[in-house]
């Protein structure tokens, strides 16, 4: 049975709000391609969290008032907002056969409210950008990871004249391809380059209908991706499908007592999924399912606890502690999918440590057979002291 | 977005429950017979400072951290608001209260408002029961939404406290309609996870749990207080009404000494209640029709619902068997399937042997401000008086129309007659909105009293009963 379009998405969207800043305190462990040194990395996790801690306690005026989409203005930033994040994950393959996995996040966090920091020196924090890039190459999931720091003031911001959300030489352009919808994603690691065009084929899906809402955003759950992967041993011509979210407003700073998995799957027949599930961490107590299916026409389904059954398939003790459920099944009316952990450890860890990686899909939708990809984002399974 | 619909989902689940119970000269234990309903000798108190407690007083102690709330729900209606409040609660909506725990944690409970208030147009009644409230949806997944903005050691253990009950309590409080409470259900929930003499709450039920799926009910109007001697449909609630209505403190409650203290303003509680007086008709009333409809309320329903306004009321409870509405409630009240709950009620600080006694019918209640508390019958099955009165027309299947808005012809909220039973619609927000009443427990049967009045006479009568 579907659910109703309000509340599920009123869940989705503080989960992926609270998941989307978790993203952003954390750095790849265990992993022989990591980009990161521990050093620096530390010390500026540290002072981020600084910044962090002061802006939850920045008094940002509420978003107030009724609003809709409007692209590709929406893609831009929203400064009035306490914090806001753009979160993409891609499934691509080269014209070569070769495959890889991406996620590509950033996150923008006011310190100082935008009219009070107009009266203020440039050199005044004023602002914190962040941004995450994770790529798993070939069907072992090899993994490259890097994150950024930076306070703004010119490494780092936004311009809604050129349409463009940079970090250092990570950017976002917004208002590309056919409809002016579509984004352009570059960013790279030492081992790793990209440069993807980004065009939906399905609407997005808005979040927030209420006039009181202080978190709004939207997801475009299949955009159609072609461009290059660079790697220190090759260039690949790819293409395949990316799944954005977009949020804006009073997003919750890490911590707390719940914790929240999502898997985002993307399938052969056109059908994408998201599932959220929302959980007490290290209590027994309920856990909640909250889904959006989408057709091949881009018609949206709403699912909840009545209409979604996880079952886990496959425990895994991550190096670096903590034991992660990494493979699910998931199953509704019509449907019945098996999602299989595509690298060996996705175990990721700044500030929060997750796991952050890919999953194999294979199943039925509506009796046929279908295969598709899709990345497992699993908290709150750390070892508790 | 989640704001509104969140806290005021959170606002239902932890507000519920009012009961009352005592005994009375039934031949067996925890029953009373139908017919008259014996005064009990209630405890006094001062109106005004029980509605001072009322609106200010932190007898729901546990709920949701006061900053967390507030990144839910940043701003309150000014309709939302209401006099007397103290402190924080000055700018809180007026179904919830804030308080400081021993922690140091500033909470925001629901209150009694929750299901006690509700607007008609943009006056806020006290005393009238919400016929709104969403309790269709899982309590736990709103208990998670609100976890999203607590941080810190602090604020995490007061909020576990609450999310810990409404973990226990969630399992028996889904109803299967907007609008009908479980209250009832809650209460039973909340007994069997607690030590009747302690207090002390268990994670897991120390005797049997209720059912489930919860038998609707309609929320009674308070302003009825002043003339009952029993509360409740079945008289369930004897005795001292002022401690009986303090199961809505259980939900949070830790221990005796926390009751005690509690119980120490609930007479003046029940004293405010019992000073309500039913809201005036708010829209023109046509006094020649209403003069008409004196003498059919004299033959039709004075003998049941007393004389009218000013005239006397008779505490009774009339058998399954004469009245014909939905005996589900009643039947599961008194056939033993509740006797373990009227049990612990008689072991608890919150009442004795005789508290807990429902009879195995329901009482016919004072009709004052009848026309204010639609829908009708106990579990709120018809959607009107004018429906009431035509029982052979009564919808299936129905539900409000939004916006909300009050009918003045038909005597209740505006509605829709459908053609499909819930379990025929797929789409689940429709189907909660659906009042089914093929459902156990939902049926609008009976109470068939008018049913050979003319068309004119109804009308007559409608106008009649706006007065009360």
């Amino acid at each position: 049975m579907m659910a109703a379009r309000g509340p599920v998405l009123a869940i989705m969207i503080l989960a992926i709000a609270a998941l989307g800043t978790a993203t952003f305190f954390m750095r790849s462990t265990g992993d022989a391609t990591t980009d990161n040194s521990p050093g620096p990395a530390q010390a500026s996790s540290t002072a981020v969290a600084t910044f962090l801690a002061g802006a939850a306690t920045t008094e940002f005026e509420p978003l107030r008032g009724e609003w809709t989409l409007s692209l590709p203005r929406d893609h831009g930033a929203h400064l009035e907002a306490r914090a806001e994040t753009w979160s993409v994950t891609a499934h691509l393959v080269a014209a070569t056969g070769e495959t890889f996995d991406l996620s590509l996040s950033f996150a923008r966090y006011g310190i100082i409210p935008p009219n009070e920091a107009a009266e203020m020196s440039p050199w005044t924090v004023s602002e914190i950008y962040a941004g995450q890039f994770l790529v798993f190459e070939g069907s072992e999931g090899t993994g490259h990871t890097e994150h950024r720091f930076s306070r703004g003031a010119g490494t780092a911001g936004h311009d809604p004249e050129t349409k463009e959300i940079w970090l250092d030489e990570w950017n976002i352009v917004y208002g590309e391809g056919a409809g002016d919808e579509g984004i352009r994603l570059r960013a790279s690691g030492v081992n790793v380059l990209i440069d993807l065009l980004l065009e939906p084929r399905k609407p997005a899906l808005t979040a927030s209908d209420e006039a009181t809402a202080t978190t709004r955003g939207f997801s475009m759950p299949r955009l159609a991706v072609s461009g290059a992967i660079r790697t220190p041993s090759d260039e690949f011509d790819v293409s395949g499908t990316a799944w954005l979210d977009r949020l804006w407003g009073d997003v919750p700073v890490p911590g707390g007592p719940i914790a929240y998995d999502r898997l985002t799957l993307q399938l052969s027949d056109g059908t994408d999924m998201s599932v959220i599930q929302t959980r007490r961490i290290g209590r027994a107590g309920a856990a909640t399912l909250d889904g959006v299916l989408v057709d091949e026409a881009g018609r949206a389904a709403y699912l909840d606890n009545d209409a979604l059954q996880i079952e886990v398939l496959e425990e895994r003790r991550a190096i670096g502690g903590g034991s992660y459920p990494v493979s699910w099944q998931v199953r509704g009316e019509g449907f019945d999918l098996t999602a299989t952990a595509s690298t060996e450890n996705a175990r990721q860890e700044f500030i929060a440590p997750m796991w952050l990686g890919p999953v194999a899909v294979e199943g039925e939708m509506d009796g046929a057979a279908v295969r598709g990809s899709g990345m497992l984002l699993l908290t709150g399974y750390e070892d508790r002291p | 977005m989640i704001t509104r619909r969140a806290t005021t989902g959170l606002a239902a689940v932890l507000a519920l429950l009012l009961m009352g119970a005592c005994r009375e000269e039934g031949e067996t234990a925890h029953r009373s017979e139908t017919g008259l309903v014996p005064e009990a000798t209630q405890r006094p108190g001062n109106p005004d400072a029980g509605y001072d407690a009322l609106v200010n007083a932190p007898y729901v102690s546990c709920g949701i951290p006061y900053d967390a709330f507030r990144r839910l729900s940043p701003e309150t209606d000014e309709g939302d608001l209401i006099a007397g409040r103290d402190g924080l609660n000055a700018d809180l909506p007026y179904a919830f209260t804030a308080h400081e725990n021993d922690d140091g944690v500033t909470i925001v409970s629901s209150n009694c408002l929750t299901c006690h208030a509700a607007k008609i147009g943009d006056d806020l009644i006290i005393g009238l029961g919400n016929e709104f409230a969403d309790f269709t949806q899982d309590p736990r997944r709103l208990a998670l939404q609100a976890g999203t903005y607590v941080r810190g050691a602090a604020e995490t253990a007061a909020w576990e406290h609450w999310a810990d009950r409404i973990d226990g309590i969630a399992p028996y409080i889904r109803t299967a309609t907007v609008g009908v409470n479980p209250a009832t259900n809650l209460t039973w929930a909340l007994m069997a996870h607690r030590d009747p003499v302690t207090l002390e709450w268990s994670d897991t039920p120390l005797i049997d749990p209720p059912s489930t799926e919860p038998l609707p009910i309609s929320v009674p109007p308070w302003w009825n207080m002043r003339h009952k001697t029993a509360m409740f449909y079945t008289t369930v609630g004897r005795g001292d009404h002022a401690t009986f209505m303090l199961l809505a403190s259980m939900l949070c409650v830790e221990n005796v000494e926390e009751f005690r203290e509690v119980d120490a303003y609930a007479a003046d509680i029940r004293a405010y209640l019992a000073s309500l007086e039913a809201p005036e008709y708010p829209f023109e009333i046509d006094a020649e029709l209403a003069q008409a409809g004196a003498p059919i309320y004299e033959g039709e329903c004075a003998a049941c619902h007393g004389g009218g306004k000013g005239g006397s009321y008779t505490n009774r409870v009339y058998p399954l068997e004469d009245i014909g509405t939905d005996p589900a409630y009643a039947l599961a009240a008194t056939d033993g399937s509740r006797d373990r709950f009227y049990d612990w009620i008689a072991s608890s600080p919150y009442g004795d042997s005789d508290s807990a006694a429902p009879a195995a019918g329901y009482i016919a209640p004072p009709l004052d401000g009848i026309w204010a508390t639609a829908p009708y019958l106990h579990n709120g099955s018809v959607p009107n008086l004018a429906t009431l009165l035509r029982p052979d027309q009564r919808p299936a299947f129905w539900h409000h129309l939004a916006p909300r808005e009050y009918d003045e012809a038909t005597v209740g909220w505006r509605h829709e007659r459908l053609d499909e039973a819930q379990a025929e619609v797929e789409n689940s927000a429709n189907r909660r909105q659906l009042y089914d009443t093929t459902l156990t427990g939902y049926g609008k049967g009976g109470h068939r009293f008018g049913e050979d009045l003319s068309p004119a006479e109804v009308k007559q009568l409608l106008e009649y009963l706006k007065m009360l």
